[in-house]
C-alpha cells in the first residue's frame, strides 16, 4: 500500500492515538508526519492489513512517547487546544484524561477506542500483558476518582 | 456516563487537517534515495570545482532567532557558522543534541530567499545512523532577506547522537516562490469532454492514491495541448472518459524539480463536493530528454451529469529551485 493510501486509510487512527498521548495538536502533527515519512521510507513488508495497522500504531505510540519525555518538550509549554463539546460529560472526561500520564492514555485509547484487548495492546505497545492490565486498572481507578464514578 | 461512548464522541473531531496531510504527502512524494544519491554525487563533484566561502561568527540569523524565540536561543548551543554558495549564505545558528535527537536553527540569507522558501528535504546532519526528520519554517526577516528554519532529526533506532565531537550539516537545494492556491475554480467546461478519450501506454507509473486497486489500473489519457492553466505551470492537458470513468489530467512539468502538484475535485451546482475515486501519477521523458510528470484523477460521474459539475482544485507550486553545496562543520559541546 503506498503512503497516500496508508494516510487515507490510517491517518485519522494515527493522529488520534498521537493526540490521545500528547494532548496537543501541534505535537500530534509532528508525530503524524514522522510516522508516515517513516512508513514511506522504511516500512517493513507486512503479512496482513492487521500487521500494517499494528505497526503504524506501535510507531505512533513510540514516537509520541519519545516526544512526551523529551527534555525540550518538558521545558516548553504547549499551547492549549480549544475544544467544543457536544455533551457536558465530555469536558469532564477530557479534563480527567489530561491528568493521566501519557502511557496510561495510550492504553486507554487502544482498549476503549481501537477495541484491542490487553494482550493485543501489550503487543502493540511493546509492554508485558501484565503491565498493560495493571496500567489499565490504574488508569480506570484514576479516572473514576477524577470523575467520581465507577467505570 | 457510558465511558466508551463518551470517549468515542470526544475523539470524533480529532483528525489530521487537510493541510497536514498535504504537507506530509508532499514530503513523501519527493524523490528519495536514488535521486538524492545523484544529487549527492553532483554536490561532491561541485566541491572539487568550487570551495564555498566559509565564515565564522555571523550575526543576522542569531539576531532573528533571538527576536523570534529568546527561549530557544537560550536552550540551544550557539554555533553561528556559515557557508556561502550560489549567492546564498546558509548559517547554522544554534544547535541542541539530546539523546537520539538533534535540532538546529538554520538561517538562509540572499536575494533568492523569501518568506515561503522550502528546504525541499535536502537538509541533513551527517552521522552514522539511519535517521528521520523534518523541517519547519520558524521566521523571516524581510530587512535582511533571512529565513530561519528549525531542522529536527532523530535516529531511527534510538541510538544516542555522540557529543563532544564535530557535526556536519549540509543542504543541497531549496525552493523559492512557493505558493498555495487553494479552492481554485478551474475554467474548463466539463460537458465538452463527455466523449471517450484516447489513452496512451508507455508512461512509467510513479504512484497513486485513493482506491488502491483502481489507482493501479487507471489508464492514462493521451496528453494534449493545455485545456486550461489554472495555476502557473500546472495545465490541464486532457479530460474525457476511459474505462467508464471521467478522467482529468494535470501536467506537473518536472515534478522533482519544483514539486508542483495539485488535487482536483468536482462540485455540483448545489456545492456538493465529489472527490476522485483514485488518482495515479505518471512520468516520461520528452524527445529532448526533459522529464514530464502527470497526475490523472478519475471520477465516478455519468457523462450526462457533467454539465451539473464544475472542476475545483488546490495547487502547490514553486517558481525556482536554487541548488548549491552548503556544508558546515561545527563542534558539539557536551551537554551540561
Amino acid at each position: 500500500m503506498d503512503t497516500e493510501s496508508a494516510v487515507e486509510r490510517y491517518g485519522t487512527m494515527v493522529y488520534r492515538l498521537a493526540y490521545a498521548q500528547l494532548r496537543s495538536r501541534q505535537d500530534a502533527d509532528d508525530v503524524f508526519q514522522e510516522v508516515f515519512l517513516r512508513y514511506h521510507r522504511a516500512a517493513p513488508p507486512f503479512e496482513s492489513e492487521e500487521h500494517r495497522k499494528a505497526w503504524l500504531l506501535r510507531v505512533t505510540a513510540n514516537r509520541a512517547n519519545s516526544l512526551a519525555v523529551s527534555p525540550w518538550r518538558k521545558r516548553s509549554v504547549p499551547l492549549e487546544d480549544v475544544h467544543s463539546y457536544s455533551q457536558p460529560e465530555e469536558s469532564g472526561l477530557d479534563a480527567a484524561l489530561a491528568q493521566l500520564p501519557p502511557k496510561y492514555r495510550a492504553v486507554i485509547h487502544l482498549y476503549y477506542y481501537e477495541g484491542y484487548d490487553t494482550e493485543e495492546t501489550a503487543r502493540i505497545l511493546g509492554r508485558k500483558p501484565s503491565t498493560v492490565r495493571a496500567q489499565l486498572t490504574r488508569a480506570r481507578q484514576a479516572l473514576a476518582r477524577l470523575l467520581k464514578e465507577d467505570l | 456516563m457510558n465511558f466508551t461512548e463518551t470517549y468515542q464522541r470526544l475523539n470524533a473531531p480529532i483528525a489530521p487537517s487537510p493541510r497536514l496531510i498535504e504537507k506530509t504527502l508532499a514530503k513523501a512524494r519527493r524523490p528519495s534515495f536514488p535521486l538524492r544519491r545523484l544529487i549527492g554525487i553532483a554536490a561532491a563533484a561541485a566541491v572539487l570545482l568550487a570551495t564555498p566561502a566559509l565564515a565564522a561568527q555571523t550575526e543576522a540569523g542569531y539576531h532573528l532567532l533571538y527576536a523570534l524565540s529568546p527561549a530557544a536561543a537560550q536552550f540551544f548551543q550557539p554555533v553561528q557558522r556559515s557557508c556561502a554558495d550560489n549567492g546564498v549564505t546558509a548559517e547554522v545558528v544554534s544547535v541542541r543534541v539530546e539523546g537520539d535527537t538533534a535540532q538546529a536553527y538554520i538561517a538562509l540569507r540572499g536575494n533568492t530567499v523569501d518568506a515561503n522558501c522550502d528546504l525541499f528535504d535536502s537538509a541533513s546532519f551527517h552521522f552514522p545512523f539511519d535517521q528521520t526528520g523534518h523541517c519547519e519554517r520558524a521566521g523571516f526577516d524581510p530587512a535582511t532577506n533571512t529565513a530561519l528554519f528549525l531542522v529536527t532529526t532523530q535516529t531511527m533506532d534510538g541510538s544516542a547522537i555522540p557529543q563532544g565531537r564535530k557535526m556536519t550539516f549540509s543542504l543541497g537545494c531549496f525552493l523559492s516562490g512557493k505558493q498555495a492556491l487553494e479552492g481554485v475554480a478551474v475554467p474548463l467546461a466539463l460537458a465538452d469532454h463527455a466523449a471517450e478519450a484516447e489513452t496512451v501506454e508507455g508512461f512509467f507509473r510513479t504512484g497513486g492514491g485513493g482506491n488502491l486497486e483502481m489507482a493501479d489500473s487507471i489508464s492514462m489519457l493521451r496528453p494534449g495541448e493545455a485545456l486550461a492553466e489554472p495555476a502557473p505551470s500546472l495545465p490541464v492537458t486532457a479530460a474525457g472518459y476511459a474505462d467508464g470513468l471521467f478522467h482529468v489530467q494535470l501536467c506537473q512539468g518536472n515534478a522533482v524539480e519544483l514539486d508542483n502538484h495539485g488535487r482536483l475535485w468536482l462540485e455540483s451546482e448545489r456545492g456538493q463536493r465529489l472527490d476522485s475515486l483514485a488518482s495515479a501519477s505518471f512520468t516520461d521523458l520528452t524527445e529532448e530528454g526533459a522529464r514530464l510528470d502527470y497526475q490523472e484523477f478519475v471520477f465516478d460521474v455519468e457523462p450526462e451529469d457533467l454539465a451539473n459539475y464544475t472542476l475545483h482544485a488546490d495547487f502547490y507550486t514553486a517558481s525556482a529551485r536554487i541548488d548549491g553545496n552548503w556544508r558546515i562543520t561545527f563542534p558539539l559541546e557536551n551537554a551540561a
